[in-house]
C-alpha cells in the first residue's frame, strides 16, 4: 500500500552513527563537503576516503542500499571521469592511438574527481538520509536555526509547516492512490488519449485531491486552537535536543579531518606522479 | 448545582458568503453539571455540531446570528470576552473530533500528545509524565514513538482523545468522534468514555447518531431541528418510541422488542435498554407465562 | 453467471520492506441475482476482494473470473470490466469533482462512449433511484448535503448500468434514516434490475436485514459463506473473530442460556417479536 512509503531513505538503526545529534550530523556534513573541495593532493585524498569508509561500516547499512543509492550518479561519474582522462592535455604522454592520447594528469584527475563524487555522495547520504529520519532532520534544522528567532525570523512556524508537511504527505498520497483507483472504476483512463483529454483525467484527481487537502486543513486549524496553539511564543517542547559528550567529540573529529586535508595539502608525502614516473 | 455549561435562550444562524441567514439553533435552554456524562443524539443536521462549536468557540458571531448565551466555567463565551478569557476557557475544554486524521499534528505519537501541554508552556519533564500516563489511560502504551499514518482509525482517535486529556480539561466534548472507526474502534472508545466518568474528574457530552452508545450516559438530549426535543434519563427517553421514530431515530434492538411486546399487551414493565436485562426480562416472562 | 475467485492471492507492496499478503488462495463465487454482504474485520482483506472484482488489482496467483472470463487475461477488455462490474468505494463522495451533480454522474456513462440521448437517460434513471430531484442535480456537489453527496456517488456508478454493484461500507458515517435511506433502495434497485449486488459493511443488524447471502471474512482467509441462518447461529464464532451479531441475535443467545429456547436462529427484530408472541400464546415456552 501507498502508504508504507518511507519519506526519504532512513533506515531505523541503532548504530552509532544513528545516534549522533542531527543538528552536529548536519554540521559534520558541511564540514565534510568543505573538506571534500579543498582536498588536492593524494594523501588528503587517501584520508577521505578512508573517512568515509569509516563512517559508511559503523553506520552499518548495506552495501547494496549503498550501491542503490549511487546508482542514479553512475552516469555522471562514468562521464566526468572519462571526460578528465581524455581531455587533460598536461602531464606525461601515457598512450597514444590515432587521436586519442592519455596523459598522467588526466588519470590522476580523473582518480580524484572520481573520489570526490564517491566520498561527497557517500557521506552525506549515510550521515543525513540513511541514519536520521526526516521528522529528526527538521528538529535539526529548526535547533540550528534557532538563534535566527532572535532577528525575527519565524523559525517556529517554518519548523511547523515542515513537519505537518511531513505528517502529511502520507495521508495524501493514500488519498491520491484512492481517488485515482475511484476515477479508474469510473472508466477514467490517465495513460492514453490525446493531451487534452489525459488533463482532463487528472482534473477528476486533482479537484477531490485539492478539496480534501483544504478540508484536512481547516479541521486541522480547529483541532490545533482547540489544543491551545498559539504560536510558538511560550511554547515548551517535549524533546529538547540534548547535545551528548560523545557528539561534542564526533564535531572535533570531523574538525581534525578538516585540518588534516589541509596540511596534507601542503605536504604532499608521495604523489601519484612519482608512481608514473617523472 | 454546579454547571460547567450553561446554556440560555440560545438561538444561532449561520451566515453565508452573501449575508443570508440559516437557522440552525432555536432557543435552547441546557445545563451540564459539571462531573456528568451526557449524550446529545439528533440525526444529521439537528443541530448538534453547531451546539458543540459555539460552546467552544469555533463559532462566534463573526459566523453568524447569536442570541441568547452560552456561558462556561462562569464566563459567558457568546458575549464580549477578552482572548485571554477565550483562550483559557479553550483549553478548559477539550473536543474530540469527527475525523482521527485532521487531529493528529506531529509525526510521531509521543509528541501528538505532547502538542497540547508544550502549547501551554508545561515544563517538560511533566509533559513526560503526562504523555505516559495518558497513553495508558486510552490502552496504547508502549505506541510512544509510533508514526500516526501507521494507525488503525480506532487507534488514531484514542491518541486524539489521549492528546486532549493531556491538557487536563474539565469537560470534553466528542463530536461524533465514533462515527469513521469500525466496531472495534467504537468499542475501544466507548470503553475509554466509561473509564473516563468512572474516575469522575471531567464533565462528558458525547454527540452522536448511534443509539446503543447513548444507552450508558446518565442524560440524554434529543436535538430536533435545532431544538431541544427531549430530555431526561436514557429509560425516559427510549421508553418513548414512537417519539423517537418520529424524528427518525432507533431504539436499541432489545428496547424495541419489549416496546413492540408492550404494544401487543403481552408486557408491561420497564423498556430494558441493554442485552442483559432483556434477557432476563424475557425469561421472566416467559417463566410467568408457564406458571 | 457469477463472479468466481479460484485460489486467489493478493500481496501488497511485494518486494518492499512492508511486503504484506493481503489473500491467501481464497475460493469464492458471487452469484448472481442476489445481495451478497462481506463481511470482516478491518484488515482481513474485504476492500481487496473487492478491487480483485473489477480488476483494479491483480491476483499474484489464482484467477478471477466473470461471466466465465479471465478478466486479467486480455489488458485491453480491462476497461470493459470496470463497467460490467461497477464499484462505490468507501466516502465516495470525496471523489465528486465535476461542476454538477449532474455532470458528475454522466462522467462514467460518458466514458464508456456512450451516445447523448443514452447517457441523459441514464443518469436521470440514476438520479431517479437514488433520489436525487433536478434542484440538487444542478448544484454543485460542493453545495449539497452530506447525504446527497453520498446519493450523487452511488448513482455515478449506477448509471453506468453494471452488471454487479459491489458497495464498500455504503452507509458508513450516515445516521439512522440515512442508512436506512440508502440500503432499502440499494435493495429496490436489485429486486427491479435482477443485478448482482455486494455490500461489504461492519454493521451486522444491516446484514441481517439487507443480504441474502453473506461471506465471512477472518484474517485467515474465507470463515464462512451461507444464508443470514447460518451465519449467526454461532454468535460465539464471530464474536472471537471480532465481528459482533445483531443486538436481538445476542439477546436470544443470552436467553437462551436463562433456559428460554428458541427454535430456530434470530437476527431481526420481527422474527424475535414472531417467536416470542408464539410462545406466549401457545404456552410452549421450554
Amino acid at each position: 500500500m501507498i502508504r508504507d512509503i518511507t519519506l526519504g531513505q532512513y533506515f531505523p538503526g541503532n548504530s552509532p552513527i544513528h545516534k549522533i545529534d542531527a543538528r552536529i550530523k548536519i554540521i559534520m556534513t558541511l564540514i565534510l563537503i568543505v573538506a571534500v573541495f579543498l582536498a588536492s593532493s593524494e594523501l588528503s585524498f587517501a584520508l577521505l576516503l578512508a573517512v568515509s569508509v569509516t563512517v559508511f561500516l559503523m553506520s552499518r547499512i548495506s552495501f547494496k542500499t549503498l550501491a542503490k543509492g549511487l546508482k542514479p550518479i553512475v552516469f555522471i561519474l562514468i562521464f566526468t571521469t572519462l571526460f578528465q582522462i581524455f581531455f587533460t592535455r598536461t602531464g606525461k604522454l601515457l598512450f597514444e592511438w590515432h587521436f586519442i592520447r592519455i596523459y598522467s594528469n588526466g588519470i590522476i584527475y580523473a582518480v580524484k574527481m572520481f573520489i570526490r563524487i564517491i566520498v561527497l555522495i557517500s557521506t552525506t547520504s549515510v550521515l543525513l538520509s540513511y541514519t536520521t529520519s526526516p521528522i529528526v532532520l527538521t528538529d535539526g534544522i529548526e535547533g540550528l536555526m534557532r538563534p535566527l528567532a532572535k532577528i525575527k525570523v519565524p523559525v517556529h512556524d517554518f519548523a511547523l509547516i515542515m513537519s505537518i508537511a511531513l505528517r502529511f504527505i502520507p495521508t495524501l498520497l493514500e488519498e491520491t492512490e484512492k481517488i485515482m483507483s475511484a476515477q479508474k472504476a469510473r472508466g477514467t483512463d490517465f495513460s492514453t488519449g490525446s493531451l487534452m483529454k489525459r488533463a482532463r483525467s487528472l482534473l477528476a484527481v486533482f479537484v477531490p485531491l485539492l478539496a480534501s487537502a483544504v478540508r484536512h486543513a481547516f479541521e486541522l486549524a480547529d483541532a490545533m486552537i482547540c489544543r491551545g496553539y498559539r504560536g510558538g511564543e511560550g511554547r515548551t517542547k517535549l524533546n529538547r535536543m540534548k547535545m551528548k559528550f560523545s557528539d561534542v567529540v564526533w564535531l572535533f573529529l570531523t574538525g581534525a579531518v578538516l585540518a588534516g586535508v589541509i596540511i596534507l595539502n601542503a605536504h604532499p608525502v608521495f604523489t601519484l606522479d612519482a608512481i608514473f614516473g617523472i | 448545582m454546579d454547571n460547567i455549561i450553561e446554556i440560555k435562550d440560545l438561538s444561532f444562524s449561520y451566515k453565508d458568503s452573501e449575508g443570508k441567514l440559516h437557522p440552525a439553533l432555536h432557543n435552547i435552554n441546557l445545563n451540564f453539571e459539571r462531573g456528568t456524562y451526557t449524550a446529545v443524539l439528533g440525526h444529521n443536521g439537528s443541530g448538534k455540531s453547531t451546539l458543540a462549536k459555539l460552546i467552544n468557540m469555533v463559532l462566534t458571531r463573526e459566523d453568524g446570528e447569536i442570541e441568547g448565551s452560552v456561558t462556561v466555567c462562569g464566563k459567558e463565551v457568546t458575549g464580549d470576552i477578552s482572548d485571554e478569557d477565550a483562550y483559557n476557557i479553550q483549553c478548559r475544554i477539550g473536543m474530540v473530533h469527527q475525523n482521527p486524521d485532521n487531529q493528529i499534528v506531529a509525526t510521531t505519537v509521543e509528541e501528538d500528545i505532547a502538542f497540547g501541554p508544550e502549547n501551554l508552556g508545561v515544563d517538560p519533564v511533566e509533559i513526560r509524565k503526562t504523555v505516559t500516563e495518558m497513553l495508558k489511560a486510552v490502552g496504547m502504551e508502549g505506541h510512544e514513538k509510533s508514526a500516526p499514518h501507521r494507525l488503525s482509525g480506532g487507534q488514531k482517535q484514542r491518541i486524539a482523545v489521549a492528546g486532549v486529556l493531556a491538557m487536563h480539561p474539565e469537560c470534553i466534548i466528542f463530536d461524533e468522534s465514533t462515527a469513521m472507526l469500525d466496531p472495534e474502534g467504537r468499542e475501544a472508545i466507548m470503553r475509554t468514555i466509561d473509564e473516563l466518568h468512572r474516575r469522575g474528574d471531567v464533565t462528558i457530552i458525547t454527540i452522536t447518531h448511534y443509539m446503543n452508545e447513548a444507552t450508558d450516559a446518565d442524560r440524554v438530549v434529543v436535538l430536533n431541528q435545532g431544538s431541544v426535543y427531549m430530555d431526561g434519563t436514557p429509560e425516559q427517553i427510549f421508553s418513548q418510541v414512537e417519539k423517537l421514530h418520529s424524528v427518525s431515530l432507533d431504539v436499541p434492538q432489545v428496547t424495541e422488542l419489549f416496546w413492540r411486546l408492550k404494544k401487543a399487551g403481552k408486557y408491561n414493565g420497564e423498556l430494558p435498554l441493554h442485552t442483559n436485562e432483556g434477557a432476563e426480562a424475557l425469561a421472566s416472562l416467559l417463566k410467568v407465562k408457564r406458571d | 453467471m457469477p463472479i468466481i475467485f479460484e485460489n486467489v492471492s493478493y500481496t501488497y507492496g511485494q518486494n518492499t520492506p512492508f511486503e504484506h499478503k493481503a489473500l491467501d488462495k481464497i475460493n469464492l463465487t458471487i452469484n448472481d441475482n442476489e445481495i451478497t454482504g462481506l463481511i470482516g474485520q478491518t484488515g482481513s482483506g474485504k476492500s481487496t476482494i473487492a478491487q480483485l472484482c473489477n480488476g483494479l488489482y491483480k491476483p499474484d496467483e489464482g484467477r478471477v473470473t466473470v461471466n466465465g472470463i479471465d478478466i486479467n487475461a486480455d489488458k485491453k477488455k480491462k476497461k470493459e470490466n470496470f463497467f460490467r462490474v461497477g464499484l462505490v468505494f468507501q466516502y465516495p463522495e470525496y471523489q465528486l469533482f465535476e461542476d454538477t451533480v449532474e455532470h458528475d454522474i454522466a462522467y462514467g456513462p460518458k466514458n464508456m462512449g456512450l451516445p447523448e440521448d443514452e447517457i441523459k437517460r441514464r443518469v436521470a434513471d440514476a438520479a431517479g433511484f437514488v433520489g436525487l430531484d433536478a434542484e440538487a442535480l444542478s448544484k454543485s456537489p460542493f453545495d449539497i448535503s452530506g447525504g446527497q453527496r453520498r446519493r450523487a456517488a452511488i448513482a455515478g456508478i449506477i448509471a453506468m448500468e453494471p452488471e454487479y454493484l459491489i458497495l464498500d461500507e455504503p452507509a458508513a458515517g450516515l445516521d439512522p434514516q440515512g442508512r436506512d435511506d440508502i440500503l432499502s433502495k440499494l435493495k429496490k434497485y436489485q429486486r427491479e434490475k435482477g443485478i448482482s449486488v455486494v455490500i461489504i459493511s461492519h454493521s451486522m443488524e444491516d446484514m441481517a436485514k439487507y443480504c441474502d447471502r453473506i461471506i465471512v471474512l477472518c484474517r485467515d482467509g474465507i470463515y464462512k459463506t451461507g444464508t443470514k441462518a447460518e451465519i449467526f447461529e454461532e454468535p460465539k464464532e464471530l464474536k472471537s473473530m471480532g465481528l459482533s451479531v445483531p443486538q436481538i441475535t445476542k439477546l436470544v443467545y443470552r436467553a437462551g442460556e436463562l433456559g428460554v429456547k428458541f427454535d430456530r436462529p434470530i437476527y431481526t427484530v420481527d422474527a424475535a417479536f414472531e417467536d416470542v408472541m408464539k410462545m406466549l400464546d401457545g404456552g410452549d415456552g421450554k
